[in-house]
């Protein structure tokens, strides 16, 4: 191997690193092996709160059905819904089940038809009555 | 470790698949000589990418598929590392250095989108279902179902074929392929400027222009970086197809990019009409080729209409585009009020992509200090036009500006600056060289 060569590779690797330490990858490498990906999912989401992923999962896991199931944030103008996670393209959405995510009492009022099947602080999956 | 194994093992994937189908020694037999890694592989993306399209309105295993694109890709990997080996042992460290750079970056981004799992607004309203819809097997048809369903779907095709074909099969690992691109899209055109010494300098370049237009934002489900990758490589093919006299096969890859582009965000539609008028004013062409790259525009874009109407019952855009209140214009004071609000967060959009504070400075420099032709002649006429096409957007609308402007009309900077950054790396070379 030439001098030249060895030199070429020495500054290669020097950039290299320098671009790695730039850009930050030892160091999202490192939190990327101590975060599993649903602790990822849920501090991101949260899980009865933000956008309610964690509740929503354990929605979507447990009852399971022929149905995609509607998702209602309570405060919609911050927090998108992340009901399409769950989403089977073979399945309607229906207006039978509902979650809700950061409702309140007074929120709640607004479904006074419906039943509640499953509820944890502020998130609530609720099922429409006398059906 | 499961996920990070995945994760890299998601890149080796895409460089296998886009190994073909095209290598240096089939461009040689059709007549392109081709020493550069990153030109094969924009066109094997181009050309791939524009099956993806076909395979996204039939109904197919993509699963078989993409196993006969591992096997295919394989097989030329092999062949092409033996060529290499064989004929070109000179070549290899100028590519390897460039390639081992472009796969660090790559881990780079991926391992930041796979930290920062987060999907915006957009995302989860609606690309996610789209992507949710190919991810399950599904074919365009299945698309009438879902909201925005007259969204093209380009983007969200290649988010759910690679989810679906990953090893983990979770959800981000199909958006890789968009940091992917934008990477590829940078290389091929930062890897062709100047000499083989001035490798440091082209480093140099290269970080700058990623600097300036990288936003992780955007990996968060967007479509945006598609579109700047497609305008990124429509203006370094179109610079070569100017300069070169046989140049059929460039023509090919710009109409395969313009279908690209007209199905991938509904911007795409206004960016063909520019493209257009771009190539047939500047192709240095006789009239017939520009006519007849005119006519397949014009084709691609009705065969949109015809496969949107078929499949999703209408084609539409979020608007009507003449309504009544476009007269209300005619009061100047409310056409003034616009015209300064809309340039108020042009300027504010230019420091959230300063990749446009760059090209203003070039620009400035150029005409005012150098007074110099460097810039190739359809820079400035692409500018002039894709601004106008900007206002018109927001002059067009009738939905509330304070609101809109702060929320879309910075991505739609930085996906028309994609077009511009060739010509400014193109100055870079003309005024490193005559320096130098």
């Amino acid at each position: 191997m030439s001098k030249k060569l060895k030199s070429r590779i020495f500054f290669l690797i020097i950039i290299l690193l320098f671009i790695s330490t730039l850009y930050g990858f030892f160091h999202n490498t490192y939190n990327l092996i101590k975060q599993d990906y649903s602790t990822r999912m849920i501090s991101i989401y949260g899980d009865c709160s933000k956008e309610g992923y964690g509740f929503t999962k354990y929605i979507n896991d447990k009852y399971t059905s022929d149905f995609n199931y509607t998702v209602i944030n309570g405060e919609s103008n911050t927090y998108a819904v992340t009901q399409y996670f769950f989403y089977k393209k073979q399945n309607i959405f229906s207006d039978k089940f509902k979650i809700l995510i950061n409702y309140d009492d007074k929120l709640l009022k607004n479904f006074k038809n419906f039943q509640i099947l499953e509820k944890k602080n502020n998130c609530y999956f609720i099922k429409l009555l006398n059906d | 470790m499961i996920e990070i194994i995945s994760i890299y093992s998601q890149l080796i994937i895409f460089l296998i698949i886009f190994q073909f189908p095209l290598n240096k020694l089939i461009l040689k037999k059709i007549g392109y000589i081709e020493n550069n890694y990153f030109n094969v592989l924009i066109y094997n993306i181009l050309i791939q990418s524009f099956f993806y399209l076909i395979i996204s309105f039939i109904s197919l295993n993509f699963k078989i598929y993409f196993y006969l694109q591992i096997f295919i890709g394989l097989i030329f990997l092999f062949f092409n590392f033996l060529n290499l080996y064989k004929y070109e042992k000179k070549l290899i460290f100028d590519n390897i250095s460039m390639i081992l750079i472009f796969i660090l970056l790559n881990l780079i981004l991926f391992t930041y989108v796979a930290l920062n799992l987060k999907l915006e607004w957009d995302a989860l309203a609606h690309w996610l279902q789209k992507a949710q819809v190919f991810f399950q097997n599904g074919n365009y048809e299945d698309i009438k179902n879902v909201s925005f369903s007259y969204y093209p779907h380009f983007g969200t095709f290649l988010w759910g074929f690679f989810w679906k074909s990953s090893f983990l099969q979770l959800e981000y690992l199909g958006r890789l392929i968009l940091p992917f691109f934008y990477l590829s899209g940078i290389f091929f055109c930062v890897s062709n400027l100047l000499k083989k010494e001035n490798y440091l300098i082209k480093l140099i370049i290269l970080l700058l222009i990623l600097t300036l237009s990288l936003d992780y934002y955007l990996f968060g489900g967007y479509q945006d970086y598609y579109l700047f990758f497609e305008l990124l490589i429509f203006s370094k093919i179109f610079y070569d197809y100017q300069k070169n006299k046989h140049s059929n096969f460039y023509f090919i890859l710009l109409l395969l990019n313009s279908v690209l582009i007209l199905w991938t965000k509904q911007e795409g539609f206004f960016y063909n009409i520019i493209l257009s008028v771009v190539f047939f004013k500047f192709c240095n062409k006789n009239y017939k080729i520009r006519f007849v790259f005119l006519f397949f525009v014009v084709i691609s874009i009705f065969i949109q209409i015809y496969l949107k109407n078929i499949f999703i019952g209408s084609f539409e855009f979020n608007e009507k585009i003449f309504h009544q209140e476009l007269f209300d214009y005619l009061n100047i004071t409310h056409f003034f009020h616009t015209f300064i609000l809309i340039s108020k967060h042009v300027i504010i959009s230019m420091f959230r992509y300063p990749i446009w504070i760059l090209v203003f400075l070039i620009l400035f420099f150029s005409k005012l200090i150098n007074r110099d032709k460097y810039l190739p002649n359809y820079s400035l006429f692409y500018m002039a036009i894709f601004f106008m096409f900007v206002y018109a957007i927001y002059f067009q609308t009738r939905m509330d500006l304070e609101f809109l402007l702060p929320i879309t009309i910075d991505r739609i900077l930085l996906q028309g600056s994609g077009f511009i950054i060739y010509p400014i790396l193109l100055y870079f070379e003309q005024f490193i060289n005559k320096k130098i």
